[in-house]
């Protein structure tokens, strides 16, 4: 395992898309610490900022330090596993193809935007923008798993073309704007404008009161009970998923510890949801499901 | 120009207050002030009449006086030490100043931004996102016969913008101006364009994107749901009634302010705005534009997107430009505390920005030039003086159509022009980077650096 100490903290946002596992773990300590990170407009070494320990050879790569400056962390990296250990700066894992990226702390903006594969789960909160394209470009996300278990900024996969985007908090407005395919779920509340101009795709709200507002484009169509979502539902648990707008919303019932059980139980995949279709002024064939309270 | 009476009269001078540009001022000059300012709006008169040359010094260095050269040594030590600067501002001067601000951004590594990304930033985000159907005002004079005004007043912002462009002139397909054309006003508020407007609908705060969406809908034929007038405070049949007007006119244009690039869903807004105008392009001819504030912001759009590809919000650092509005625009890598030095041309963002960003911007070493004094200069490691573009500078300004236009100075001016100041600015950091005078097009930026700090 490499683990990559801070030494010193950057003045200005430092870009270091070098530091993802498949571009690491083959190479020595001295050779990872002469590798070209920017420093502002000035190349500096990555040796200079922090500190290698380890070998490359299980394929993770551990980052620890005060890294809110730090941008593209496992950015473009298509294999092994980098854990983080503390709060990101922007671009974590965007475009990344494969592989895992795990954070225990809270990442910027863009985290995972235009990724095409592999799985992100953060454990604290992310910016704007999760999974979307950037600016210009037609299509967000096209593969792939994002896990948030805290709150997301605005427009929460703009853009998504295929793959899953799971936030555990709440969400601000245009969660899942032009959304062409693929899958968002969202445990806690949501900003206005969900599922503005979509195209295909499904927007799921679990929470019961997720203050809702649907746009005048869609239409309520039925109560549906899917088996997808059960599958969903099972899925995260396997992975560990905690939502955060879940657990709070179980208070004063057993806790984890208590029973030796999962916090979030399935169960929320069972329920019965309504379906909204639309967006009309687009496609159309896009659908969210809304909790049935 | 031609003298009488001990005045000196300027034909066909530009007012720059403002994007609409207006070009038929007539200026009476008298000694060193302009005492009239003929077809000049009321903000027009304003600014062509209140002129006058401060007593102030040219350059000041933490607040003393200092020559020139002194400021301009300061300045571009600044700047060349800068891992993360920002070059700022930028509407108001000349397209020539603005040419050599972005040569300064590309030289020190920095990050390009203008005013845009606290106006319009959202309206180019916009047209990146879903395009511009666009025309020049004076094929709206000379055609359009629905003018829509959605989240803009330009009775009070753009005075002669109705009078001169958009709704009470005559023109080859409105040979009755005014009677041939139907003006509809969006707004939250009765303003004082609404009694200029036939049709006023007062939309609730914030839901124009709602609006928009709804119509967008109507013009496509999709039932929309009846709840749009709990949404937007305006019934499904005055939509539907607008709907039908904007797909059965001739030519139709929809000109748009910040009511709706700045308010709740900014680039959303405008791209949903964008797309109605596409759409209604498969029944008749419709266009749209947005009201520009500042008098060359629109030229700055243009000249930084012709020298970086991209209009604001522009990040050099690596040689190469990248674009990412909320990353590389000012108001955010101020708040977010990441510039450690600025160069600010012509704008005042310690009166408008952010807490975090102003007080941020006061921590870092920062570099100001305008022609007057204000919050911003007061606080600047350097400040110029500088002349005013359009009274005392010639120079090209764009008009909000993206039309250029030359500017004929009224007044000479004691203080230097922003790019003066700026080309010699630009000179010395080159200089100082080991750059030569004669410009190789493309030298590799960052070993010049090393050079210059080895």
């Amino acid at each position: 395992m490499l683990r990559l100490s801070m030494r010193r903290e950057p003045v200005v946002p430092l870009e270091a898309e070098c530091v993802r596992p498949d571009v690491l773990c083959p190479l020595s300590v001295a050779q990872i610490e002469t590798l070209t990170v920017w420093h502002g407009n000035r190349e500096e070494k990555l040796g200079e900022f922090f500190a290698v320990q380890g070998s490359g050879d299980s394929g993770e790569v551990h980052v620890e330090g005060v890294l809110s400056k730090v941008k593209w962390l496992g950015a473009q990296m298509s294999g092994g596993r980098l854990v983080i250990h503390g709060s990101a700066g922007m671009h974590v894992g965007a475009q990344m193809r494969g592989g895992s990226i795990e954070v225990y702390g809270d990442v910027g903006d863009w985290l995972g935007a235009e990724m095409r594969g592999g799985k992100i789960h953060v454990h604290g909160n992310a910016g704007h923008l999760v999974g979307s394209a950037y600016r210009g470009s037609r299509a967000g996300m096209r593969g792939g798993v994002i896990l948030v278990e805290g709150s997301a900024g605005f427009e929460v996969g703009h853009g998504l073309r295929r793959g899953l985007i799971v936030i555990g908090g709440d969400v601000g407005d245009f969660c899942g704007v032009n959304v062409i395919a693929g899958t968002i779920c969202v445990f806690g509340r949501v900003g206005w404008r969900v599922g503005a101009a979509m195209k295909r795709g499904s927007v799921v709200l679990v929470h019961s009161e997720s203050g809702f507002q649907p746009l005048p484009t869609y239409r309520k169509d039925s109560l549906v009970e899917l088996v997808w979502l059960r599958l969903l539902a099972r899925q995260l648990c396997q992975w560990g998923f905690v939502p955060r707008a879940l657990s709070s919303m179980t208070q004063g019932t057993p806790t984890e510890q208590e029973t030796g059980e999962p916090i979030l139980s399935a169960s929320w995949g069972e329920q019965r949801y309504w379906r909204y279709c639309g967006d009309f002024a687009e496609l159309g064939k896009g659908e969210i499901l809304v909790r049935a309270s | 120009m031609s003298a009488n009476d001990g005045f000196r009269v300027v034909e066909n001078a530009t007012c720059t207050f403002c994007g609409c540009v207006c070009d038929d001022m007539i200026l009476k000059v008298q000694g060193d002030r302009i005492v009239e300012a003929k077809n000049a709006c009321v903000l027009g008169k304003a600014w062509f009449l209140n002129h006058q040359i401060e007593s102030r010094p040219v350059a000041l260095i933490e607040g003393q006086p200092a020559s020139l050269d002194e400021a301009v040594e300061r300045a571009a030590q600044i700047l060349v030490n800068a891992r993360y600067p920002v070059v700022y501002g930028l509407s108001d001067t000349t397209c020539e100043a603005q040419r050599i601000a972005v040569a300064i951004a590309d030289w020190i590594g920095g990050c390009v931004d203008t005013t845009t990304s606290v106006c319009h930033g959202p309206s180019g985000m916009a047209f990146q996102g879903v395009g511009e159907v666009t025309c020049s005002l004076g094929e709206v004079k000379n055609r359009a016969d629905l003018v829509i005004f959605w989240g803009c007043n330009p009775a009070e912002s753009h005075p002669r913008h109705m009078t001169r462009y958009s709704t009470m002139p005559r023109g080859l397909f409105v040979p009755r101006g005014r009677k041939d054309r139907t003006v509809v006003l969006v707004d939250v508020r009765r303003t004082k364009t609404a009694p200029a407007a036939d049709i006023f609908l007062q939309i609730k705060p914030r839901r124009d994107f709602e609006a928009l969406w709804a119509l967008r809908a109507l013009v496509k034929g999709v039932e929309v749901d009846p709840r749009i007038e709990e949404d937007t405070g305006v019934s499904l049949r005055q939509w539907r009634d607008l709907a039908e007007r904007m797909k059965s006119c001739k030519f139709g244009v929809l000109f748009f302010g910040m009511g709706l690039s700045m308010t709740r869903g900014k680039h959303l807004n405008v791209e949903a705005a964008l797309a109605l105008a596409r759409d209604l392009n498969q029944f008749t001819k419709f266009y749209i534009k947005p009201m520009r504030g500042h008098g060359n912001v629109t030229g700055a759009d243009n000249v930084v997107a012709w020298q970086t590809g991209y209009p604001f919000g522009v990040n050099l650092a690596r040689g190469y430009p990248r674009f990412n509005p909320g990353e590389y625009t000012t108001a955010d890598l101020l708040a977010r505390g990441e510039a450690d030095a600025a160069l600010i041309i012509a704008s005042d963002p310690l009166a408008n920005f952010s807490q975090p960003a102003r007080e941020h911007l006061l921590r870092i070493p920062y570099i100001a030039l305008d022609p007057k004094e204000t919050p911003t200069t007061r606080h600047a490691t350097v400040a110029f003086t500088t002349a005013v573009y359009g009274i005392n500078v010639a120079g090209t300004v764009y008009r909000m159509d993206d039309v250029p236009i030359r500017l004929r100075p009224a007044l000479p001016s004691p203080y230097p022009s922003d790019e003066e100041v700026l080309r010699r600015l630009e000179r010395r950091i080159r200089q100082l980077l080991g750059i030569g005078t004669n410009l190789h097009p493309n030298p590799p930026r960052n070993s010049h650096v090393e050079r210059a700090f080895s």
